[in-house]
C-alpha cells in the first residue's frame, strides 16, 4: 500500500510539474483559469463517456417538464404539489445517474485538487516577510530538546516558543533570500528536514511534512513522510494564504476553480456534445 | 466459504472507502469539482426554479383564488359537473361500432351504451373533419365559422388555399454584418371564425385541457392548455410531405404527398450513400438542407445513419425513433424538426422512407400550443411526438412507399404518443374540461376500408400487398380499451362523452364533377387543352359558368366576384344554381345504374351567418360508395365522370351527411330528439352554468342523471 501511494504521489507530482512548468510565471488567476478550463473540458468528456447521456437527457427533460407543470397548472394546487414531489423524485433519479461519472472522476479529481491546493492555496513568503514554523513532537518532554538549524536564505527572528502542553515548538522566521531551502530540526540525535520555498512565482508548496500514514501521505504528496519512530511527528510551515483577485472579490482558490471549471463545462457543452 | 470471505472483504473495503470519503474534509471537497458541479448545478437549478414557482404558486394561490372567486364566482358554483371529459374519435362509425358491440368485441363502449347513452350524432354539411370539428367547438353552422372544406378558393386567381390558417414570414430581420436574425413571430392568422366553447368557459373561470382538436392552429389564448391538431403544418409549411430515398436512377414522381430523392455515393468516405433532407426556405429564399449518410453494416438487414453528428442504427422494416434534424434558417437561427426513418431495402438498391419533418415540440419553430410552453412540457415529459396535423402518412401508403403493416405501425406509434398526452391531461384536469381528439380512427378507416368489401376496386389493385383485413376491427378494439381506461379514472361526478365528427362509408367510385360540367356545357377548356393539369390551368374562364373544387363544392363563376366571372350575380346566378341542383341531384353511375349524387343543395338552404359568402355556391351530397374523384378535387377536368377508385384510400365520409352520422356515447343518460355535433358546445356551457351566446345554433342536451 505504501509503495502504491508513493507511486501515485510520484506520478501525480511528475505530471503536475510538467503541466505547471509553463504556468509558473503567469498570474495566479490566469494559471488557475487555464487549469480550470482544461479540467472542465476533461471532466466534461469523462462525464460524457462514463454516463448514460441518453438517460441523463431524459431525466433532465422530466425534471424540466414538472417545473413547467407547476407553471402551467398553477391554479390546480394538487397538480402543483404533485409536480413538486415529482421534481424531487426526478432530481434524485438524475443524481443517481450522475453517480457513476462522479465515482469515475473522484480519484483523479481528488489528486488534482491536492496538487492545486499545494500551488494555489498558499504563496511563499516574500523577502523580509516573517512566517511561522511549527514542530510537533511525540512526547511533551521532547519539547525542550528541539533545536533548529536555518539555511542561508532564512533567519530566526525570535527565540523558539516551546509549548510542552501542546507538544509543539513554534519558530518565527524571516525570508532573506529567494530559493528552495531545507530547515533542519534536531531532536534527541535525530535530524528531520523540511523544505521551504521563497519565491515570487507560483510554486508547489508543501505546507507540512508528516508522519507515515496513508491519508497523511496522500494529502501531502510533495515531501516524503518523516521516518517511522521519529520523535518529531510533523513540521508545518504557516505559509501566507493566497486569495485570488477576481474583480472586486478576493476569492478562495477552490471557489474560483469551481466557478471557472463550471463555466468552462457550460461553454464546452455544445461543442463537445455532452449533456449534464 | 471463500467466496463469502471475499464478499465480506469487498464490503469492508467499500465501507472503509465510503467512511474515508465522508470523514475526510479535503477528499470530500473533490465533490465540488466540475464533474459534481455539473450534476449539482443542473439539479439545483431545477429544484431552485421549481421551488420558486411552487412558492409563488402557493403564496399567491389564495389571492388568485379570491380574485377569481370575486370575478367569476359563478364559474363552478353553477356547474353541474366537476369535470367533463370528451374523447373524440375522428370518423368512428355508429354502424361498425354497433356491429362489433353486438359481437361483444367492444365491451366498454357497450357498457356505456347499456348504462348511459349511445346515439347517432348528426354531422355537418359537408361531413368533413375540419368543418364538423369547427362546428363542434364553436356550436355554430359553417356559415358562422367559415370552414367549408380543407381548402378554400381564392376568387382572384381560382387557386386553393388552406381554409383554416395563413402563415407568413414576419418579414422583420435584424441585420448585423453578414448575420440576419429574424425578429418577431411569423405572421399567422386563424381563418376560422367564432369562439371555441373552451374560450367562453375560460372567460367564466373554467379551466380546459384541449388536445389535438382540429382547426385549432394557430392556437388562441384562453384559460387552459391546448395542443393544436389537424392543419398544423410540417416544418416546410406543407400538410405533410414524405421523402423517399433510393440509390436507383428511377425518376418517376409521386402523384401527391411525397418527394423521391436520389441517394448518391458518399463522396467523403467513398462507402455508403449520402442524401439530404429538404427543409424550409431560408431568409434568402433558397431551400435549406440537412445532410445525412447511410452505410450498410455487415448484417444484411441493418445500416448506420449519421445525421447531425449522431449515429443511429436503422433496421430493415423498423421505424427509427424520432430523429432530430435542424435547418439553418439564416445566420444565427435554426429551424428544428423531428422525423422517423424507415429502411425499406438494402439490395439491389438502398431505399429509405422518411416521414414528413414535424415541428419539434420542444423547440417549436411555430407556436403549436397555448401557452407556447405546453408543447414543450409535453415534449419534455413524454419525449418527442408527432405534431403535424395529419401525421399519419396516408399518401405514403397510397403511393405504395409504405405497405399496410408499415402504415399501421406508424399510426399506432403516433396514437400511443397521443394516449400518453391525453392521460396526462386527464390527470392534470381535476376540474373543468378535458378534450382529446384521436385521428387514428379516421386514417385507418380511410386506408383499410377496401378489406371490408369483397368487390372494392382498391382491394384488387392492392392485392399483392401485405393485407391487414382486420385493421379496422382491431383499431375499434383498441379504442374501446382506451375508453375502458378512461372510465377507470373517472367517477360519477364526471361526464364522459365519446363523440365522432362523422361516420364512414366506402369510396369505390369517384365522380369528376368538372368533367360533368364540361360535358354539359358549363365549363370550357382552352383551345387544344386536355384538362389534365391541376387547378384549372386548362380552363377557359371566359366561357365557364361553374367549376368544382374541393371535396363537396361547386362554385359559380360569378362576375365581380371571380376574377374572370361571367355569370351576373342575383337572378342569373340563382337560376344557374337551381339548374345545376336539378340536373346533378340523382346523377346516376352508368356502370351500375346506381345514384351517385343523392342531392345538391343551394348553400342558402344549409348555411346561415356572416361568412356564407365564402362557401361554395352548391353543396354536393354523394351516395354511399361515391365521392369526388381525385382529379376533380384538384381542379382537373380530364377523365371519365365516374371512375373506379383504386387507391388504398378506399373509405370516405365526404358524402351525404345524412348517410354518415357520427357517434355519441356517454356515461350518463342524454335526452335529445336528434343530437347533433353542433349541440356539444352549448351542452358544455350549460353544464358549467355559462350563459349561451345568442348566435349559437346548437341546443344543450338534457343530461338526466346530472
Amino acid at each position: 500500500m505504501r509503495l502504491l501511494i508513493s507511486a501515485v504521489n510520484a506520478a501525480a507530482n511528475g505530471v503536475c510539474e510538467i503541466l505547471f512548468a509553463s504556468l509558473r510565471g503567469l498570474p495566479p488567476l490566469v494559471a488557475l483559469g487555464i487549469i480550470a478550463f482544461l479540467t472542465g473540458a476533461v471532466m466534461l468528456l469523462a462525464y460524457k463517456f462514463t454516463s448514460n447521456q441518453r438517460s441523463i437527457g431524459r431525466a433532465k427533460d422530466v425534471m424540466q417538464a414538472h417545473v413547467l407543470a407547476v407553471r402551467l397548472f398553477q391554479d390546480q394546487i394538487g397538480v402543483v404539489l404533485r409536480s413538486y414531489g415529482r421534481i424531487l423524485r426526478a432530481t434524485f433519479g438524475y443524481l443517481r445517474l450522475s453517480l457513476v461519472p462522479l465515482l469515475v472522476m473522484f480519484i483523479p479529481l481528488t489528486l488534482l485538487l491536492i496538487q492545486l491546493e499545494a500551488r494555489f492555496a498558499y504563496r511563499s513568503p516574500r523577502i523580509g516577510e516573517p512566517f511561522l514554523v511549527t514542530v510537533r513532537v511525540a512526547q511533551p518532554q521532547d519539547v525542550a530538546g528541539v533545536s533548529l538549524e536555518t539555511p542561508a536564505g532564512l533567519a530566526l527572528t525570535a527565540p523558539l516558543l516551546r509549548d510542552a502542553e501542546g507538544r509543539e515548538v513554534v519558530a518565527r522566521l524571516e525570508a532573506r533570500q529567494a530559493g528552495s531551502w531545507n530547515l533542519l530540526v534536531r531532536l534527541a540525535g535525530s535530524e528531520s528536514k523540511k523544505q521551504l520555498i521563497v519565491s515570487e512565482r507560483l510554486e508547489s508548496l508543501s505546507t507540512e511534512r508528516v508522519s507515515p500514514g496513508i491519508l497523511a501521505r496522500l494529502l501531502n504528496p510533495l515531501e516524503d513522510p518523516l521516518p517511522a519512530g521519529s520523535p518529531v511527528i510533523a513540521i508545518a510551515v504557516d505559509y501566507p494564504e493566497r486569495r485570488i483577485a477576481l474583480g472586486r472579490f478576493n476569492l478562495n482558490w477552490m471557489v474560483t476553480f469551481f466557478v471557472l471549471s463550471l463555466l468552462a463545462g457550460l461553454a464546452l457543452k455544445r461543442p463537445l456534445r455532452a449533456d449534464f | 466459504m471463500q467466496r463469502t470471505v471475499h464478499k465480506r472483504k469487498a464490503l469492508f473495503a467499500g465501507l472503509a472507502a465510503a467512511t474515508l470519503i465522508l470523514a475526510t474534509p479535503v477528499v470530500a471537497a473533490a465533490y465540488v469539482g466540475p464533474g459534481a458541479g455539473f450534476a449539482v448545478l443542473s439539479s439545483f437549478l431545477t429544484l431552485f426554479i421549481a421551488f420558486l414557482y411552487s412558492l409563488l404558486a402557493l403564496v399567491t394561490w389564495p389571492i388568485r383564488q379570491l380574485l377569481r372567486w370575486r370575478r367569476r364566482r359563478r364559474a363552478y358554483q353553477r356547474a353541474r359537473v366537476e369535470r367533463a371529459v370528451i374523447v373524440g374519435f375522428d370518423g368512428m362509425d355508429p354502424e361498425l361500432a354497433t356491429r362489433w358491440m353486438d359481437e361483444g368485441k367492444l365491451p366498454h363502449l357497450a357498457r356505456l351504451r347499456d348504462q348511459g347513452t349511445f346515439r347517432k350524432l348528426a354531422t355537418t354539411f359537408p361531413p368533413i373533419s375540419p368543418v364538423a370539428w369547427s362546428t363542434f367547438l364553436t356550436g355554430v353552422n359553417p356559415g358562422k365559422h367559415n370552414i367549408y372544406d380543407f381548402l378554400a378558393r381564392n376568387p382572384a386567381n381560382y387557386l386553393p388555399y388552406l381554409s383554416s390558417a395563413q402563415i407568413g414570414d414576419s418579414g422583420r430581420r435584424l441585420k448585423i454584418g453578414k448575420w440576419s436574425l429574424p425578429i418577431g413571430r411569423p405572421k399567422m392568422r386563424l381563418l376560422r371564425k367564432s369562439k371555441p366553447f373552451w374560450n367562453l368557459l375560460g372567460d367564466a373561470g373554467v379551466f380546459s385541457s384541449v388536445l389535438r382538436v382540429p382547426i385549432t392552429f394557430p392556437p388562441e389564448k384562453f384559460q387552459g392548455v391546448l395542443l393544436s391538431g389537424m392543419c398544423v403544418p410540417d416544418l416546410c409549411g406543407s400538410q405533410g410531405t414524405f421523402y423517399f430515398y433510393s440509390s436507383s436512377t428511377a425518376t418517376n414522381a409521386f402523384e401527391e404527398g411525397g418527394v423521391r430523392l436520389r441517394l448518391q455515393k458518399n463522396p467523403k468516405s467513398g462507402r455508403g450513400f449520402a442524401g439530404t433532407i429538404p427543409g424550409p426556405g431560408n431568409n434568402g429564399g433558397s431551400e435549406t438542407r440537412c445532410p445525412f449518410t447511410l452505410e450498410a453494416r455487415d448484417k444484411k438487414s441493418e445500416c448506420v445513419l449519421e445525421i447531425e453528428g449522431q449515429r443511429y442504427t436503422l433496421r430493415m422494416g423498423e421505424y427509427s425513433e424520432w430523429i432530430e434534424v435542424s435547418f439553418r434558417a439564416g445566420r444565427g437561427s435554426r429551424a428544428r424538426g423531428i422525423c422517423r426513418f424507415l429502411l425499406k431495402q438494402l439490395a439491389p438498391d438502398v431505399e429509405v422512407y422518411v416521414t414528413p419533418v414535424n415541428i419539434d415540440p420542444r423547440r417549436p419553430a411555430l407556436p403549436i400550443s397555448h401557452p407556447l410552453s405546453y408543447s414543450v412540457y409535453l415534449g419534455k415529459l413524454l419525449g418527442p411526438y408527432a405534431t403535424l396535423g395529419l401525421a399519419e402518412d396516408t399518401w405514403g401508403l397510397n403511393e405504395g412507399v409504405l405497405d399496410d403493416n408499415s402504415f399501421l405501425e406508424q399510426c399506432y406509434l403516433i396514437h400511443d404518443e397521443r394516449e400518453k398526452m391525453f392521460f396526462d391531461a386527464l390527470e392534470k384536469t381535476a376540474r373543468g374540461v378535458c378534450i382529446c381528439v384521436f385521428d387514428i380512427t379516421d386514417r385507418v378507416q380511410h386506408m383499410f376500408w377496401r378489406y371490408l368489401e369483397k368487390d372494392h376496386p382498391a382491394a384488387e389493385a392492392t392485392a399483392g400487398a401485405p393485407q391487414r383485413r382486420d385493421a379496422i376491427e382491431q383499431m375499434y378494439v383498441r379504442m374501446d380499451a382506451l375508453v375502458g381506461r378512461v372510465m377507470e379514472q373517472v367517477d360519477d361526478k364526471t361526464l364522459v362523452l365519446v363523440v365522432s365528427d362523422h361516420g364512414f362509408q366506402s369510396f369505390a367510385r369517384g365522380v369528376n364533377l368538372n368533367r360533368w360540367l364540361l360535358d354539359n356545357g358549363y365549363l370550357a377548356l382552352k383551345d387544344g387543352a386536355t384538362g389534365t393539369h391541376d387547378w384549372f390551368a386548362d380552363v377557359d374562364w371566359s366561357k365557364t359558368q361553374a367549376f368544382a373544387m374541393g371535396l363537396n363544392g361547386i362554385y359559380v363563376n360569378q362576375r365581380n366576384r371571380e376574377r374572370d366571372g361571367i355569370i351576373e350575380p342575383g337572378k342569373d346566378t340563382q337560376e344557374l344554381i337551381r339548374e345545376l341542383c336539378a340536373k346533378l341531384t340523382g346523377l346516376a353511375d352508368p356502370a351500375s345504374g346506381q345514384v351517385g349524387v343523392t342531392e345538391v343543395f343551394d348553400r342558402r338552404n344549409v348555411y346561415n351567418g356572416p361568412y356564407v359568402d365564402g362557401s361554395p355556391d352548391l353543396v354536393i351530397c354523394y351516395a354511399r360508395g361515391y365521392r369526388a374523384a381525385w382529379e376533380s378535387v384538384k381542379g382537373q377536368v380530364a377523365g371519365e365522370i365516374f371512375s373506379d377508385n383504386n387507391k388504398a384510400w378506399s373509405g370516405d365520409h365526404c358524402i351525404d351527411p345524412r348517410l354518415v352520422p357520427g357517434v355519441l356515447f356517454s356515461n350518463h343518460k342524454i335526452e335529445a330528439a336528434a343530437p347533433a355535433i353542433v349541440d356539444v358546445a352549448p351542452t358544455m356551457l350549460e353544464l358549467f352554468g355559462v350563459k349561451l351566446p345568442a348566435h349559437f345554433d346548437g341546443k344543450a342536451w338534457s343530461i338526466s342523471t346530472l
